[in-house]
């Protein structure tokens, strides 16, 4: 498995992407859907220290893989992509935050057709699942391009902008995966 | 405020309870997720657990013992986890099947609500089970909660594929459903 797509390539973060991370982590218009773990603020902006800490926590984490999405031609950081099967490797949670300033590029649809790729042929992942604000259109839009179907709210996940939202699930089972790659 | 039931209390774990929760997790029909298996857990493990609990002024869980108020007995277990404080926690209950069918399960959630909501001043209470699982999906829905999440396929229990579901209940839905109490914790929206 190569974690590359035609423009994009996965790697680990290193020390040294502190930086471009902290500012696309910042950007306004990811304020309250970084997504980040529990400890780190969705919308408060956040020191180089504490995304030293993140990077710690996301290295150190087990039955986890937080890995940096690289515009190859560039070389530059345009993003994140996280996948968790803590619980149970039948269900795996993934996950793919994109720079404000990189979104609209088909990024984000390159990155979750390889995560889903990897996790469908390398493990044994039966339903893979993600969820997002429901008043992030863009992103449930996006979720149902790719094959996602929305199977619920988590109702009052979080607060934003003076209302409370729902967190909406989307997943996609192995079977649907497979069906939507021989079209 | 006794953590009291018509029927049951609610008291914190102590050494001796350790063997039947041991014993419990070991049922295979009392513990819901075939992730928790093998039915191997031992006195010691809980007593570990047990002990290696440390004080904290911010516990983001908290463990308690069903206890039959007639008789003093053993009934099962209750808890949440996951407290975020003001906002959320998820709860979980276990009962010793000797006690299914007895409404010790029902009293137990309702006394673990009512500190939830008016003590600790949540604005929403999570459980999760599956849809194997429908007499723990009745017992919920008997408090309030409804299904919010139907992750298709996502729990495998008993050689079956289940739907993971998560059921929630909020605040307000709490309160219309007990009159007799009047919520004055302020209104975020």
């Amino acid at each position: 498995m190569i974690f590359q797509t035609e423009n994009l390539a996965l790697r680990p973060f290193e020390a040294d992407d502190v930086g471009a991370l902290q500012t696309y982590l910042n950007h306004p218009q990811l304020s309250g859907r970084r997504y980040l773990p529990d400890g780190f603020s969705d919308d408060i902006p956040l020191s180089r220290k504490q995304v030293e800490a993140l990077l710690d926590k996301w290295g150190q984490a087990k039955d986890e893989a937080h890995l940096a999405i690289i515009l190859t031609e560039r070389q530059e950081l345009v993003g994140h992509a996280e996948m968790e099967w803590e619980w149970d490797p039948h269900a795996p949670w993934i996950s793919v935050v994109i720079s404000p300033t990189s979104q609209r590029r088909g990024y984000g649809t390159e990155v979750i057709g390889l995560l889903l790729k990897h996790l469908f042929e390398n493990t044994v992942a039966h339903n893979i699942s993600s969820w997002m604000a429901d008043w992030n259109q863009a992103a449930r839009e996006f979720a149902k391009s790719l094959g996602f179907q929305e199977s619920g709210r988590f109702r009052r996940e979080g607060f934003h902008q003076g209302q409370y939202y729902d967190g909406i699930l989307v997943d996609i089972l192995r079977p649907e995966w497979a069906a939507a790659q021989e079209r | 405020m006794a953590l009291e039931g018509e029927q049951i209390v609610l008291r914190e774990e102590r050494p001796e309870d350790m063997a039947r929760l041991a014993a419990m997790r070991n049922d295979l029909e009392t513990q819901a997720w075939s992730k928790t298996l093998p039915p191997d857990y031992t006195e010691g493990m809980y007593l570990k657990r047990f002990q290696e609990r440390e004080f904290s002024y911010d516990p983001k869980e908290g463990r308690f013992i069903i206890i039959s108020k007639e008789k003093g007995e053993f009934v099962g277990s209750i808890s949440y986890t996951g407290l975020r404080p003001r906002w959320r926690a998820t709860v979980g209950i276990m009962i010793d099947k000797k006690f299914w069918g007895t409404g010790f399960a029902l009293d137990a959630q309702e006394v673990l609500l009512k500190f939830l909501f008016v003590e600790l001043g949540l604005r929403v209470v999570r459980l999760f089970t599956h849809s194997g699982n429908q007499r723990a999906v009745r017992l919920a829905e008997k408090a309030g909660f409804q299904v919010a999440v139907r992750q298709r396929q996502s729990i495998f229990k008993n050689g079956q594929l289940y739907d993971n579901l998560v059921m929630d209940m909020l605040r307000e839905e709490y309160f219309a459903r007990h009159r007799e109490l009047n919520d004055n914790l302020s209104k975020l929206a």
